[in-house]
């Protein structure tokens, strides 16, 4: 706890820019495995800024960090825009958009970043510099913090998983652990997440908010008030754990379909409980007459919240910053439709967990995925 | 003469929409995306004949209620009658509240203001997350018609969740 200490009050003042809090140097939770620093409120135009640098002081021997500046609302979207390590290089430009290394997304209301991605960016200890685009109508301000994880990651990891059980008909806490169904679900998650060196260790939780509001977890294309106030309600025991909110559905209601699952991010807000990415939603309607499906959902969702991407998008547009993850690349396009389709990249990444959609038989992850996300701040 | 018929029948094949299965696996790759299912655009591009295909994945009992949901909601894409007359059909009482949900979406989606009529009356159904889903696809319609069926309706409605729907189809109304 003392050597936490040490490194916490650089980290504070590091914190350039930032408009108040920068001499609060609040420590909102730490021990000697995890450390949340505030990193400070950024000021940003309401017509959509940037906050300009926000710099993170790493401590030598942590092996990631979560950071996150988050209150923009849930109406407008934020992403890194550039991110650059302790020497100075600029290993993320959202100008270039190069993703070899690292990569960014929009998030609604809070824009969450982790390192490493990839064993070929891994964390050092020194300052990374964070700077983050908030879109337009913001609040005008938002609050920025950090989750350093400082203890080693090993070779094999345990990760808690909070099963938190919404309207399922003939589910809930205290049926699955008995539930045959639900088990081969989770046996199918544990031999996917098993690749990765990854045990997860579950709790069985019903959930005690409005379950016929979030029975069906009803967004639109851009609204998600519902997937994220739902998330909100994520308060594991201990927050280095990562929630999944077993539902009936999520229900986009702009188009009517529906969303196999969703996760907070990606990444997800890693050892942050609370907030409208702490956790993910999975649509567990078929966890009796398909529960290897749930598993597979689950299991893919889940490794984007540990920091994963696909390892190929469907329209060939994205590819993972991993290095012996498999690309597909468009020219495996056969019937030229413009999806990269599973048959089309079989052999070329069509048999991992993340890739873009649900393959029959068991999914498995990289060496290097496993890397990744048994650094996340969520695992130990 | 049976080559004569044999000929006819190759050719009506030749010239046909695609058989149900044939195209089975691409459309399931859709329909099983993780995240978003495929788009009008993807589905349209795989050609002929996928609104067969989508209807035979939704009735079949093999394939898991989610992706048979999907294919109920990807017929939107494909506004004929036999396709509004099969989604009529499965709003009906008659399957897994999952897809008559995604019917009512897809009913308001394909066949705008004249849907409204046909999605009247399940609005009454005792299904909650069935009232939930005609609230959100009437909404989607945006008509008077359905903005004044929903405010009718709010004052009957016994469920808090699908009066909370309503209000927040008719506050998005507004600011429209």
């Amino acid at each position: 706890m003392a050597a936490t200490s040490i490194w916490l009050l650089p980290a504070v003042l590091l914190a350039c820019g930032a408009d108040e809090g920068a001499d609060s140097g609040i420590e909102t939770a730490s021990s000697d495995e995890l450390s949340i620093v505030d990193l400070g409120s950024y000021s940003v135009n309401d017509t959509g800024d940037f906050t300009g640098d926000v710099n993170v002081e790493v401590p030598a021997g942590a092996s990631s960090v979560m950071a996150y500046c988050s209150g923009y609302g849930y109406a407008q979207l934020g992403k890194v825009w550039y991110l650059t390590t302790p020497d100075g290089t600029k290993v993320y430009d959202g100008d270039i958009g190069d993703e070899t290394k690292w990569r960014s997304d929009w998030n609604d209301d809070m824009a969450t970043a982790l390192v490493p991605m990839t064993p070929k960016l891994a964390l050092t200890d020194g300052t990374w510099t964070f700077n983050w685009w908030i879109g337009a109508n913001n609040p005008g301000s938002v609050d920025c913090k950090a989750v350093i994880r400082l203890d080693e990651p090993t070779d094999t990891a345990n990760i808690a998983v909070d099963l938190v059980f919404v309207g399922l008909d003939g589910l809930d806490a205290t049926t699955a652990a008995a539930d045959p169904n639900f088990q081969a679900a989770l046996a199918q998650f544990e031999v996917e997440w098993s690749s990765a060196g990854l045990t997860p260790q579950y709790n069985y939780v019903d959930f005690a908010g409005d379950v016929a509001k979030y029975t069906v977890v009803d967004v639109t294309d851009d609204d998600f008030s519902e997937f994220n106030s739902l998330l909100r309600t994520a308060n594991p025991a201990n927050d280095r754990t990562l929630t999944f909110f077993l539902v009936q559905e999520i229900s986009n209601s702009t188009s009517g379909t529906t969303t196999l699952g969703k996760s907070g991010g990606p990444p997800g807000a890693a050892a942050v409980s609370g907030t409208s990415k702490s956790g993910v939603v999975v649509s567990a309607i078929d966890y009796d007459s398909a529960p290897e499906d749930v598993g597979k959902i689950m299991a893919h969702e889940g490794g984007h919240f540990l920091g994963l991407w696909h390892t190929t998008e469907a329209d060939g547009s994205h590819n993972d910053p991993i290095g012996d993850t498999p690309e597909c690349p468009m020219s495996a396009d056969a019937n030229a439709n413009g999806t990269l389709n599973s048959a089309e990249c079989a052999g070329q990444g069509a048999e991992n967990v993340m890739w873009w959609t649900l393959t029959s038989g068991t999914a498995t992850l990289t060496s290097d995925q496993g890397w990744v996300i048994r650094r996340s701040p969520a695992a130990n | 003469m049976s080559r004569v018929i044999w000929a006819i029948v190759a050719a009506t094949l030749c010239t046909s929409p695609a058989m149900a299965g044939e195209n089975r696996d691409a459309v399931l790759d859709l329909l099983n995306a993780f995240e978003l299912p495929g788009s009008e655009t993807d589905f349209k591009a795989l050609g002929e004949g996928i609104d067969t295909e989508l209807m035979a994945i939704a009735e079949d009992a093999t394939v898991p209620t989610s992706r048979r949901g999907r294919a109920v909601s990807a017929l939107q894409f494909y506004p004929n009658n036999v396709v509004q007359e099969f989604l009529v059909g499965h709003l009906a009482a008659a399957d897994k509240s999952l897809i008559r949900r995604k019917a009512a979406y897809s009913l308001a989606a394909g066949w705008g203001e004249a849907s409204i009529v046909l999605l009247q009356s399940s609005l009454v159904d005792e299904d909650v997350q069935l009232r939930i889903a005609v609230v959100n696809a009437l909404g989607n319609v945006d008509a008077d018609l359905a903005r004044k069926l929903l405010t009718e309706h709010k004052r009957v409605e016994t469920e808090d969740a699908v009066k909370t729907a309503i209000e927040t189809v008719l506050a998005k109304a507004v600011k429209k």
